[in-house]
Order: C-alpha cells, then structure tokens, then sequence
C-alpha cells in the first residue's frame, strides 16, 4: 500500500493526473480517498515503487509521514481560503506544521502516530476533537481590537478506546501555533511511558492512564515555550452541523463556487481522477481539494460553468448530490486490503447504500453512516450517527461478516462518543436493521428532531430494540484486539 | 548464569526505530525493489514504513505466484479478479 500525503486536502489537476496515472500504471486502477484527505493505492510491487515515488516527486506529491511513528497527514477544513463563513485561512499553517514536523529528524521516532488537525472554519469540518492535536478558529476582542487565534486540544484519538480531546486554557496568537505543536510533539517524543505498550502508546493515554490533566499537559507546554499562553476565550463549538461539502455552493470570492462531489465510500478509479483533473482544467483553474468524509471537491468554478460541470461529474459517476445514505457512507479498507480488518467493508458499504436507498426512499436527515472493519475504527464509527464496527459471527458452523452497533456519536457542541447499544447481526441483516430504527425515528420523531436528539432520549435497551425488532438481550463489543504489529497499520 | 531476558513488541519496536532513521530509508527500498520482493526483510520494510508504504507479504506473495504461474503458463483466473474477501450479498450468505 503507498499512501500519498495531501496537507490540508489542497491538490492541483496536475497532481491528481499523475495519481491517476500511477494507480493506472501501479496499483489496478483502484484508489482510495482516506479520512485523513490522503488518497492511497493498494497492489502496488516494491518493484515499482521507485518509479511510483519518483513520478509523484515530479509533481510535488510525496508519502513521507503518510505512515508510521510519525506526524501524520495534516487535516484542515477542505475549503480552507475560499468559505465564505470562515474566520481565517488556516491552511497555511497546516502546510507550515507539515514542513515543521514532517521529515524533521527530530521527530521521526515518536511512541505511536501523531495526528493534526487545523480548521479555521466556523464547522470544525476537520474533527479537530479526534486529533492528538486539534486547532480551531477563535476570535477575541482586547482594547477594541479583534484578533483571531486558536483554541487547543490535546489528545484526542478513536481507535478501540476513543476518547475526545480535552480543550486546553490557552488562546494561541498565530505566530504562536507552530511552537505551541511543536512543543507538544516534543513532550509526545518525550514520553518514555507511552512507549511500554504499542496499543496505550497515543497521546490520549497520558491521559487515560498516566493521570495527566489538562493543566499538568498545558504546564509542560508552558515549559518549554518558557512563556505563559494567554487564557482561553468561550467558544461556541458548531451544533448538529453536517457538512459533507456535498453540492454547489458559493466561495468567499465573487462570482466563484465549489462543487462537491460523492466519492462513494471513497473509492475512486484512475479513469475518474483523470477525468475529475480534465474537468477542473476545463471549468475552472485546476484546483481540487479531497475531504476527510473522502469526497472530492472542485474549486473556483465560474457561476456559468457549474450546472455544466455538475453534469460531467455525475457522467463520471462522482455527482454533486446524493441521498443522506450515498452521502453519509464512510468507510474503512476493510479485509481487501488490511491485514487488521476482521469484515470487508468497501463492497458492503455500497450494497448497504443501495439497499437503504430502495428501502428507505424519501429519508430526509443528513446521516454519518461509518463502516468500520474492525475495532480501530478507521472509518470513525464512534464519531457517526450510525456506526458499525466489523465482527465475526457463526452462522450454521460458517464464520460470516457482522457487525456491532454504536449509535449517536457527534462532535461539537453535543460532543459525544457513539453509544455501543449492544446489538450485533450478520451484513447481510444489516439494511434490515438500520431500516427498522430509522423507520423508527420517521414515525417517532419530535417536530424538529435530530437524529442525534432522537437517539439521546432513547435508552440503549430501546435502541437495540429498534434495531432487532423485538426486545434482545445485549451482546458485549469483542474485546479490544492486541498489539498492532510494527509495520501495520490502520488505514487512515 | 543469566537467563536472557526475551525483548517484548514494544521494545522490539523501539530498538528497531532507534537502530535507523527511517526517513533515510529511500535509499534500502531501492535496494529491495531491485533485488525483488523475495529479498525483502522477513518483517517486511516496517523501519522504512514512515516513507509512506508498507508491504502486505501476503498480497506481494500472491502477485510472485500469479507472476511464476503466468510464466509456466497455469490457469490464474481466479487471481485476477476481485479480492476473494469482497462482499457478496449472494455468495457469502446464501442461505
């Protein structure tokens, strides 16, 4: 597998051609767009890597620290610099942080993965709060002079036991970012406990298990900037906000939109990449960004160009609209490709679309609907509406596809980890089950429930009964898995 | 007389990183790409893994037996098409 390190998400047409040449020319014309805006391919032969290598190099494409005990892609809102509701462009500081940590000699042996994220929009669309390090736009007014900096959280991470980033008292000047990151990955390097265990070696265990508090994690910092941060504003964190980048939707700069395009469950051709390239040289200026809900988008499309380019990108199957389950779907590599996944996920994912769409036509609510193939959560269940996280079950002596059920994750202001309502059934149940609790919610619901309210007023005893149709028993997650190996790893 | 003390994951992990700085492991990739995958370390290229590919043994095996059984002119087919772990409403759970 080579994955291919994309900061912030920002890619050029030539970029994207070449990618598309090289899944063509390397990998069986098979891609896949990541949660971390990364796109990676799979079947590639170490023979070919030097010359796969040294035609992303040529253009400016790299997969250094796209992998490994290192500082992984960093993520940011992927219409940085053009949302016209953003409180800053905090784009360049991602791609600052990337040439910061990313090849620094300094920080190529951290105790596990460190993750980034920096979103100057009002939606915190990076899911900053899941992040070793999560950023986000704040303004403050002193002596009648807005300014806008961050706020910070640390320690963030899904995998098997997630846990949301706990925010730190601090507002971060933007001169002040690269130091403040850089001193955590510094303390992050440092900390010789985490590297006892590869499965408790994330940042998120010096809370969950060394007794760090926000305050101990901020004083280390303080530490070794050798100066004190200013304290934190109050923040208004996005509530119940979904924001697929789906759609045509108008740019901060005049007369200029971006339209999003579904990437199915993220998995993209060459000759789709190709085409999407072609077609952002042809109506607009050849600038395209990925997502972290592995979509593509194009950007700076004249006003005239975008019904007609709207209409090539369905052509190529990659429409700017969708239902909430062809939108919503998220999923992992699942066991085509990931030696850790315990179910497949990818062709499952689009069966379960195509069945919720038939079953559940005129659904109506914006749903993050994750596939995960095994307990480390690559496909972010816990953060979903619905998430399902991949199992085995015996079904007359065979040992099928199945999947454990969490429900009513969020992030945010109703930051919340999705509950495991202890239900599980086989993949091929699966449509079964989410039609009954959705038809559930359609009949049930309050005027102008959520989805998320829905589920919070309902116990997870109801919840599984909903699923399964009748009152069950509830069945216990699948113990967390063991070490990861070194060398493996979960594909985000 | 000492018993050897039997290094654990984590510690086998760490030496190894401590042992080589694995952004400057470009350089053995190019080494085993020309040598071939059968001459690749036997835990695969994890040290090298930060440059942004890791090896699936299993899957760079299958394509070394795909590219012998091409050579000797066998039947590969089934090779060839999808993974054989895909998901198949039909064919996995047909009742």
């Amino acid at each position: 597998m080579v994955r291919i390190r994309i900061p912030n998400g920002i890619l050029t047409s030539r970029q994207l051609r070449t990618i598309a040449q090289v899944t063509d020319q390397y990998a069986r014309g098979t891609a896949d767009l990541t949660v971390r805006q990364n796109i990676q391919l799979h079947w590639v032969t170490i023979e070919a890597l030097p010359e796969l290598m040294e035609a992303l190099w040529e253009a400016n494409l790299n997969t250094l620290g796209a992998c490994g005990d290192v500082t992984r892609n960093v993520t940011g809102c992927p219409v940085a610099g053009i949302d016209n509701e953003e409180l800053c462009d905090a784009s360049p500081l991602a791609l600052d942080i990337t040439n910061a940590l990313a090849g620094n000699s300094e920080f190529y042996n951290l105790p596990r993965k460190f993750k980034i994220s920096i979103a100057g929009c009002r939606a915190w669309c990076s899911y900053p709060e899941i992040n070793d390090v999560g950023l986000t736009a704040i303004t403050r007014t002193s002596r009648g002079r807005s300014e806008v900096g961050f706020s910070l959280r640390v320690g963030g991470g899904l995998s098997a036991d997630p846990f949301l980033a706990p925010r730190i008292n601090a507002f971060l000047r933007q001169r002040q970012v690269i130091p403040v990151v850089r001193a955590i990955a510094e303390i992050f390097r440092d900390s010789t406990d985490l590297r006892e265990h590869r499965e408790r070696a994330r940042l998120k265990f010096l809370f969950l298990r060394h007794g760090w508090t926000p305050e101990r994690f901020q004083y280390e910092i303080e530490q070794r900037l050798g100066y004190r941060l200013d304290p934190a504003e109050v923040e208004h964190p996005p509530a119940d906000v979904y924001r697929d980048h789906i759609g045509i939707h108008p740019q901060k700069q005049e007369g200029r939109f971006y339209l999003g395009a579904t990437v199915l469950r993220g998995r993209i051709s060459a000759e789709q990449m190709k085409a999407a390239a072609d077609l952002a040289d042809r109506f607009a200026d050849g600038h395209l960004r990925t997502t972290n809900m592995q979509n593509l988008l194009i950007i700076n499309v004249p006003k005239k160009n975008t019904d007609a380019l709207a209409k090539e990108l369905a052509a190529i199957e990659l429409p700017v609209a969708g239902s909430p389950f062809f939108r919503g779907v998220v999923a992992c590599s699942g066991t085509e490709f990931c030696k850790l996944a315990i179910t497949e996920t990818k062709t499952f994912s689009r069966w379960l679309v195509e069945e919720l769409d038939e079953r559940l036509p005129g659904f109506d609510q914006d749903l993050k609907l994750h596939v995960t193939g095994c307990p480390n959560s690559c496909g972010q269940h816990w953060i979903a509406d619905l998430g399902i996280e991949g199992k085995k079950m015996k079904v007359d002596g065979q040992s099928v596809d199945a999947y454990y059920f969490c429900v009513g994750g969020s992030l945010g202001a109703h930051a919340s980890v999705a509950r495991p309502v202890g239900y599980r059934c086989t993949a091929l149940e699966v449509p079964n089950a989410i039609e009954r609790l959705l038809q559930r919610f359609h009949n049930e619901r309050g005027p102008g429930e959520n989805l998320r309210r829905f589920f919070h007023r309902h116990s997870d005893a109801e919840l599984r009964s909903f699923l399964a149709g009748e009152i069950v028993e509830p069945v216990e997650r699948d113990p967390a898995p063991g070490p990861i190996p070194h060398g493996l790893e979960a594909n985000s | 007389m000492t018993d050897a003390v039997k290094e654990t994951k984590a510690q086998r992990v760490e030496r190894l990183k401590r042992e080589k700085n694995p952004w400057e492991g470009l350089e053995e990739i190019r080494n085993f790409a020309r040598q071939g995958f059968l001459r690749s370390p036997k835990n695969g290229l994890a040290p090298t893994s930060v440059g942004g590919a890791f090896t699936r043994r299993a899957t760079a095996a299958v394509l070394w037996v795909v590219k012998t059984a091409k050579a000797r002119h066998c039947p590969i087919s089934w090779f060839e098409s999808a993974s054989p772990t895909e998901f198949s409403p039909h064919a996995n759970f047909a009742p």
